[in-house]
């Protein structure tokens, strides 16, 4: 006997951008995205038969098409990553020398697309992209002096003069 | 012109957001990476100042201070300590610093030159980094314990030990600042004398209540370990959530030995789970003077409904509480002419 086998096609999730470009993403991509994820949840959008044409899309009002797309492509790159454990995570000492290389380059942008990212994952709370996009900041940080620091992140000294010997001061043990 | 610049096919490449490395034109007219084909330099016309003046210009700054607060300390916390201090460069950023809670290996806090120079090593994956500070004094360069006071509260560690084999009444200091700011999974003290500027009972519930593991040698019983602080210890155990799973102690007076015998398997009477908290593995050196005669010596008492081992020797006291069936086993065979409790 030839049993007819029963081919289903990946759930798909519509999510739309603030400036109203709609994506279709994969469910088993998305649920990297706790915010979407918990948002799926809470619609009861997993239990709908819809097609994926009458489903609501999900409304991301604090990210752009442009980013979102990034934060998609990511997803899809990292949808096989083991889930985190946070607790875990919290105790480990945290490094900057463990981004992925795809991460690296993925993130080798302006320093505006960036800054994007990084907003988009702390809204859609995808904590590896977040940690990722916080480390190739802190790498910026590394080996720059207070000058170079602040010509980098455009930081205005607005300190009273005491406050900044005070600081210094404090500092001088850790200088290098 | 010339250009450096390079697109990656895909995502952002052919859409201009891709980082472009020196990518500004010499004429500052164009950014088309196919100008790369039609790269000549006029040398008699070039002005190469302009051209610094202009790459410097452009680099774009990061908007570090258009993120949210916890955004910039999360930053912060992938930060080692010597970076993350340079970080404090505006009233903000100050804020932010001062506020955060962030985390490291350890460190190691050691006897250096004179009683009043201490070194502190912070461990690292690969190896350590050492500062040396002076204890309660002013007006010097290597920082006092005020910041090293400052430094701790501001990060918890995995592993935190001092290691002091001399005594000077100014350790009391580092005592102190362990006692009341440092958060560590394993706090290790072996000193000649352990003791915090004051005495007081409750020095030791201080010391021991945001740390998983501890374990204070010194000469003889550690100023910490009285009859009454180990009662607070205690109640605290049963009355509180705290994170304390094992405290090694060195003892030298029998009665305290015999106090901790008693409070662990009062704690058995209990529940298990509530005496493993207390006390998973004590060892008691006894350095003092010997037991008296009708100490228990030379013993071993299993109580194997509980899953635990008590051996007592002349001169120590060791407890170990078996998670294992087959391990359990094992040592029923080994100790077979030992007093059994079941």
């Amino acid at each position: 006997f030839l049993f007819p086998i029963k081919m289903t096609s990946p759930r798909m999730i519509k999510l739309t951008s603030n400036d109203d470009k709609t994506f279709e993403v994969e469910r088993d991509v998305i649920k990297q995205s706790v915010t979407v994820n918990t948002l799926i949840t809470d619609l009861n959008m997993d239990d709908e038969d819809v097609s994926v044409e009458n489903q609501m899309a999900i409304p991301l009002p604090n990210v752009d098409a442009a980013t979102l797309e990034m934060v998609i492509t990511w997803c899809k790159q990292h949808r096989e990553d083991p889930p985190r454990n946070e607790e875990e995570e919290e105790k480990k000492e945290k490094r900057t020398d463990d981004i992925p290389e795809w991460d690296k380059t993925f993130l080798d942008v302006e320093q505006s697309v960036l800054f994007a990212l990084i907003l988009a994952a702390n809204y859609m709370d995808i904590k590896g992209l977040l940690d990722n996009c916080c480390k190739t900041v802190a790498n910026m940080i590394k080996g720059k002096t207070p000058d170079e620091i602040r010509k980098h992140f455009n930081i205005k000294n607005d300190f009273t003069p005491e406050e900044e010997e005070q600081i210094r001061k404090e500092n001088a043990w850790c200088e290098d | 012109c010339i250009s450096f610049g390079y697109d990656m096919p895909g995502y952002y490449g052919n859409r201009g957001h891709r980082k472009h490395h020196n990518n500004r034109s010499c004429d500052g007219d164009s950014e088309d990476s196919d100008s790369t084909s039609r790269a000549i330099i006029n040398f008699a016309t070039f002005d190469s100042s302009a051209l610094l003046t202009r790459v410097d210009q452009e680099v774009e700054p990061f908007p570090l201070l258009d993120l949210p607060d916890e955004i910039i300390e999360h930053i912060f916390s992938f930060l080692p300590m010597r970076h993350r201090v340079k970080m404090r460069l505006s009233q903000r950023l100050e804020r932010i610093y001062l506020g955060g809670k962030f985390r490291d290996h350890g460190f190691v806090i050691e006897q250096c030159l004179s009683g009043t120079f201490v070194l502190l090593r912070r461990l690292r994956r690969d190896g350590f980094e050492a500062m040396m500070f002076r204890l309660g004094e002013q007006g010097h360069s290597v920082p006092r314990i005020e910041q090293v006071h400052c430094m701790l509260s501001r990060t918890s560690y995995g592993e935190v030990r001092v290691e002091l084999p001399q005594s000077y009444p100014v350790h009391a200091l580092i005592y102190d600042a362990i006692r009341d700011v440092c958060r560590t999974d394993s706090l290790s003290i072996t000193a000649q004398e352990i003791r915090c500027s004051t005495d007081e009972d409750a020095n030791l519930l201080r010391l021991v209540r945001e740390k998983r593991e501890v374990t204070l040698r010194s000469e003889g019983s550690p100023r910490l370990i009285t009859l009454a602080s180990l009662t607070m210890v205690h109640q605290a155990l049963l009355h509180e959530s705290m994170p304390l799973k094992t405290l090694k102690t060195s003892v030298d007076s029998y009665v305290i030995a015999d106090y901790l015998v008693q409070l662990i398997t009062a704690q058995l009477e209990r529940s298990r789970e509530t005496a493993t908290r207390i006390a998973l593995m004590m060892e008691a050196a006894f350095s003092g003077p010997a037991p008296p005669r009708n100490a228990k010596s030379a013993k071993v008492v299993m109580i194997f409904e509980r899953h635990l081992k008590i051996s007592i020797a002349s001169r120590a006291v060791s407890f170990t509480v078996f998670d294992d069936d087959a391990a359990l086993a094992e040592e029923k065979e080994r100790y077979k002419g030992a007093i059994i409790i079941n």
